[in-house]
């Protein structure tokens, strides 16, 4: 039976994370990389540490928490952000 | 003849730094622009450099001075002109490459009220001769160069250092502050002509009294800007703080706890100016309303 690809973040308990109303600065000690975030970032990283989830439902909780259009613009946003993410070691895809 | 023997043992802020070097004019130099350093005995030597002399390759006839720490030469030798430049330099990168116990930014400080400025900035931002100008007009030198900050006792260490004013701030220090003690200028440097400062004498009396940040100001000197003290967002001041910092990265989590305690307690701007008077007459002015 098919599943879309899920996301889910990767160690994210791990990241020091230093919060200045909506923006945030986050340490990577695995990368010993430091990160700028702004809310809907980490937004999506808080959620992605909860459970697994598509593209398609990353979009539908960001949208709804950021009170944007889910439209075909936004989902290729979010999904940039992922792959950029991704990237960073911050995300990993579940096939 | 301490320089030539058993060399010049020196308190420079937190570190011990012993001095050799046989080379005349550098001994005449240093007797004048060292004069307020606490003369070190029985105490822990953090590091030992040395001024050497030896011939030109290229020209004989010609003397070069060469700067060796731990009897290791970390660069190329230079025109004996250069000697104290070299010093200077050798003694930097030696506290740049070997301090991480201490959260170690390119910063200007100066203290004033019992709080620390730290003025992050990389070179060519004008901090040296701010800072000059600073601490001859009522602020107490912490660096012109370093902001040590100790992030497990939360305070700034001073260490102050001769300040290296570059080409036209040579002048324009000369001019505005004749009570300046400066040495001699030194043309044909990587840097241009370079000319040092001596700290005022209170600021090296009172070098072993730390201070708290209170103020993070990134300064930016600017032909003919009106000054401007501008608020800047926490987050973004973070970043530039970070990135500013010589060892961050090798500290890793004790660099970011470092940073962000830092930032929590400062109120953070950003500074473009032109005018000494008058960025001195802000920075005093923010001192006094706070």
């Amino acid at each position: 039976m098919y599943r879309a690809m899920h996301w889910l973040s990767d160690n994210f308990h791990m990241l020091l994370v230093a919060d200045w109303d909506g923006e945030y600065t986050v340490f990577q000690p695995d990368s010993g990389k430091t990160h700028f975030f702004n809310q809907m970032s980490m937004d999506m990283l808080s959620f992605l540490s909860q459970r697994p989830a598509s593209t398609e439902e990353i979009c539908d909780y960001l949208s709804r928490q950021s009170e944007q259009a889910p439209d075909k613009n936004f989902q290729d946003n979010i999904e940039k952000i992922l792959y950029h993410f991704d990237a960073l070691g911050l995300v990993k895809k579940e096939i | 003849m301490l320089l030539r023997n058993q060399g010049l043992k020196v308190a420079i802020g937190p570190f011990n730094v012993r001095i050799h070097t046989h080379h005349q004019p550098l001994i005449k130099q240093l007797y004048m622009l060292y004069s307020h350093y606490r003369l070190v005995q029985d105490e822990i030597i953090e590091f030992h450099v040395r001024i050497n002399t030896e011939r030109s390759i290229r020209n004989p006839l010609r003397l070069n001075v060469r700067f060796l720490i731990d009897g290791q030469s970390p660069f190329e030798s230079f025109p004996e002109e250069q000697a104290l430049a070299v010093l200077e330099w050798g003694i930097n990168l030696a506290i740049a490459v070997r301090v991480n116990h201490l959260l170690l930014l390119h910063s200007a400080v100066v203290e004033k009220k019992g709080a620390a400025i730290l003025f992050p900035a990389w070179p060519g931002s004008g901090k040296t001769t701010l800072c000059t100008a600073l601490c001859h007009r009522g602020f107490r030198l912490f660096s012109d160069e370093f902001g040590l900050m100790d992030y497990q006792r939360d305070v700034i260490y001073p260490i102050p250092r001769l300040m290296p004013l570059k080409n036209e701030s040579i002048a324009v220090i000369r001019k505005l502050l004749p009570q300046a003690v400066i040495g001699q200028s030194i043309p044909n440097t990587h840097k241009g002509t370079v000319a040092h400062v001596r700290p005022p004498e209170e600021s090296m009396r009172l070098s072993e009294n730390t201070a708290k940040a209170r103020w993070i100001i990134f300064p930016k000197w600017i032909v003919q800007a009106e000054t401007q003290l501008e608020p800047i967002a926490d987050a973004e001041a973070f970043m530039l703080l970070a990135s500013n910092a010589f060892n961050y990265e090798v500290l890793g989590a004790h660099g970011f706890r470092a940073v962000e305690q830092l930032v929590a307690q400062c109120d953070c701007y950003t500074l473009t100016y032109s005018d000494l008077d008058e960025v001195t007459t802000a920075l005093h002015q923010l001192i006094d309303e706070s």
